[in-house]
């Protein structure tokens, strides 16, 4: 499926952003991604043409970050952090929950689709450890019970918008910081929700 | 100890609303910029930068007047903000995104008055979701009320704002690999020369790279005058610094202190104490790249030389404490695991280097190891950092193999013995 009128229009508002259109290749895989939950060679093929560039230039840029997906994500990325101030705050055993209950190793995504897994590098939640985003949205404070409890949570209700501050309530525990201002954004898939790539609404 | 509060004042007085231009108005936010821009000139601006001697806060701590005094004249110019943090165990950037993006908003109008600038970036890391989004809802606002765009504050200065995700790349955090990603190429640092991307930087242009921390504290020195930041702390650490205290606290947290006290001290108050009143075996005093502290060495004092001269970095601030039950062959395969995921791959040293220590850590901590792994590992550290001396040197294009080597020479160095009481003494079949 090639991108329809909607989401060129998108891509062509993020494109004039910048001095240079080559700029607004990341963005612009962030866009690819909300369309269809990975880099498919069909908008690799869009965004070659939408910035003046070669679709080889276009896979080398995509495959050296790690938040462009190769391959199709489920409509729940589920990434646990394995860096040291998590490390050193057991989160091998949230890594384990995580695993049983979804029966995936890492980098894997379940036949229904619903769940992708990855433990991932620091997510600047040390202070919060350990910590875990469900599609970039950040839960901190984890017991293993509330991580089950969190996965039972998405597989019972599928929310379509995944909102910090709503799991955070439901699930987390201690914070990075105290300083604690309610906001119902959240995301709409398993890329950042973010303005500039219509992927974030409020929650109500 | 206690805390002194000038970057967080404002979001500290205002839980509820902080980040809202509104709220930051009424705590007197933009008439700083709006002074400045309309009464001040960028000469006074530079001078008062100067006197603060600020150090950046995004970890190599390079004085940011001179660093502003590098950039080169030219019609086109940029700012790029670097909020790519993901230096594990640092969380402080976040909180300044988070909870209070004008402060942010504000000292890059300023900035740009000072070094003639029209086009500004912050460039902030994927998984930073949420900060991000309070970013953009920021600019937006402030876009409305006409501190950004055409004539802000009715002067004749025009300024374009705008946030650029990242997408998962720690190297993006050094300032070229960060203009490449910009530029929408992969995340690999430059080769040198160009030594500066002051001369050299975004599209070959002269720019200005700053971390967030830095460009947030530029409102209260231009506001309050460099002479007065320089009181705040001590010599060559002048001013407040926000760390971001994790691992087995009581209290972990960002905390805005005045550099200067011991790291001890720091942790028994402001974070309340090692958990279960157990002792400390290690600490990071800088980040995962910074080499550790023993637990009796929590008398050296958190300053950017103290630190130095005790062979270590006080670099992004972010400490992490290691309590006595810590298994630090794991504490270290984790660090070196995340160095060779981040590992850009240009350099030989780091791409294989890194990789190699992670498989042999892997296997000394799950039991398998061999008596000669130990000096296997010193000999790799050896090929990425010749001499394992601090400073490091270098056979990379950027610090990042080096920084696998830390966690390693310090486990070598002082914890010797739990290494090798890992390595089974019968032959495995």
């Amino acid at each position: 499926m090639s991108w329809d009128e909607k989401l060129i229009k998108q891509a062509k508002k993020i494109v004039k952003l910048y001095p240079q259109k080559r700029s607004a290749l990341g963005p612009l895989l962030h866009l690819a991604q909300s369309k269809d939950g990975y880099i498919s060679d069909d908008s690799v093929s869009v965004i070659s043409e939408l910035v003046g560039i070669t679709e080889v230039q276009v896979k080398s840029v995509s495959t050296f970050y790690s938040m462009y997906k190769q391959e199709p994500t489920g409509k729940y990325l589920l990434s646990v952090c394995k860096s040291i101030s998590c490390e050193i705050n057991n989160s091998n055993s949230i890594i384990d929950v995580v695993k049983d209950f979804t029966g995936l190793n890492n980098n894997e995504t379940d036949e229904e689709g619903l769940f992708t897994f990855e433990a991932v590098e620091c997510i600047g939640a040390c202070g919060g450890a350990p910590a875990i985003q469900v599609n970039y949205e950040t839960v901190e404070g984890l017991s293993t019970e509330n991580t089950l409890n969190l996965c039972e949570w998405l597989k019972n209700e599928t929310p379509d918008l995944v909102v910090a501050d709503e799991l955070q309530n439901k699930f987390g525990g201690t914070k990075s910081f105290d300083w604690a201002i309610a906001d119902n954004s959240g995301t709409t898939g398993s890329v950042p929700g973010f303005q500039t790539l219509n992927t974030t609404k409020d929650k109500k | 100890m206690k805390e002194t509060i000038l970057l967080t004042k404002h979001m500290r007085e205002n839980p509820e609303d902080s980040h809202l231009i509104k709220s930051y108005e009424k705590s007197n936010g933009y008439t700083t910029a709006k002074k400045t821009l309309l009464g001040s000139s960028p000469e006074k601006v530079l001078e008062e930068i100067k006197a603060s001697n600020i150090r950046g806060r995004g970890g190599a701590g390079f004085p940011t007047g001179v660093k502003w005094g590098f950039l080169a004249e030219n019609e086109e110019r940029y700012l790029v903000i670097n909020a790519d943090e993901s230096e594990p165990g640092t969380f402080k950037d976040r909180i300044l995104l988070e909870r209070d993006p004008h402060q942010l908003i504000e000292g890059i109008i300023i900035t740009c008055f000072a070094a003639n600038i029209k086009n500004a970036f912050i460039y902030i890391r994927g998984e930073y979701a949420k900060p991000a989004r309070r970013v953009q809802s920021a600019v937006e606002q402030a876009y409305q009320n006409g501190y950004l765009g055409k004539n802000i504050f009715g002067s004749e200065m025009d300024l374009d704002l705008v946030v650029h995700l990242g997408a998962g790349a720690y190297i993006c955090g050094e300032e070229t690999a960060l203009l490449n990603s910009l530029e929408g190429r992969r995340g690999e640092p430059r080769l040198k020369p160009p030594y500066f991307p002051a001369v050299k930087g975004l599209y070959m242009k002269p720019t200005l790279v700053n971390n967030v921390e830095t460009i947030s504290s530029v409102p209260w020195i231009v506001e309050n005058t460099g002479e007065e930041y320089n009181k705040l702390g001590v010599e060559g650490s002048t001013g407040t610094r926000i760390f971001s205290l994790s691992g087995h606290v009581n209290s972990p947290g960002n905390y805005e202190i005045e550099m200067g006290s011991t790291f001890g001290d720091f942790v028994e108050t402001l974070g309340g104490g090692i958990r279960s009143n157990k002792k400390v075996k290690a600490y990071i005093p800088g980040g995962a790249s910074a080499p550790w502290f023993r637990g009796d060495q929590l008398d050296i004092k958190m300053t950017i030389d103290d630190v130095a001269n005790n062979n270590s970095m006080l670099g992004s601030g972010a400490v992490v404490m290691m309590d006595e039950d810590t298994n630090l062959v794991n504490a270290a395969k984790s660090i070196v695991s995340f160095f060779a995921h981040e590992s850009c791959g240009q350099c030989t040293p780091c791409r294989e280097g890194t990789t190699w220590l992670e498989m042999i850590l892997d296997r000394v901590a799950s039991g398998r190891g061999r008596t000669s792994d130990l000096e296997l590992l010193l000999d790799i550290c050896d090929n990425i950092s010749p001499g394992l001396s601090w400073p490091p040197k270098m056979t990379t294009i950027c610090p990042l193999g080096p920084s696998a080597v830390s966690p390693i020479t310090s486990l070598m160095k002082d914890f010797r013995e739990e290494v090798e009481s890992m390595i089974p003494t019968k032959v495995l079949l």
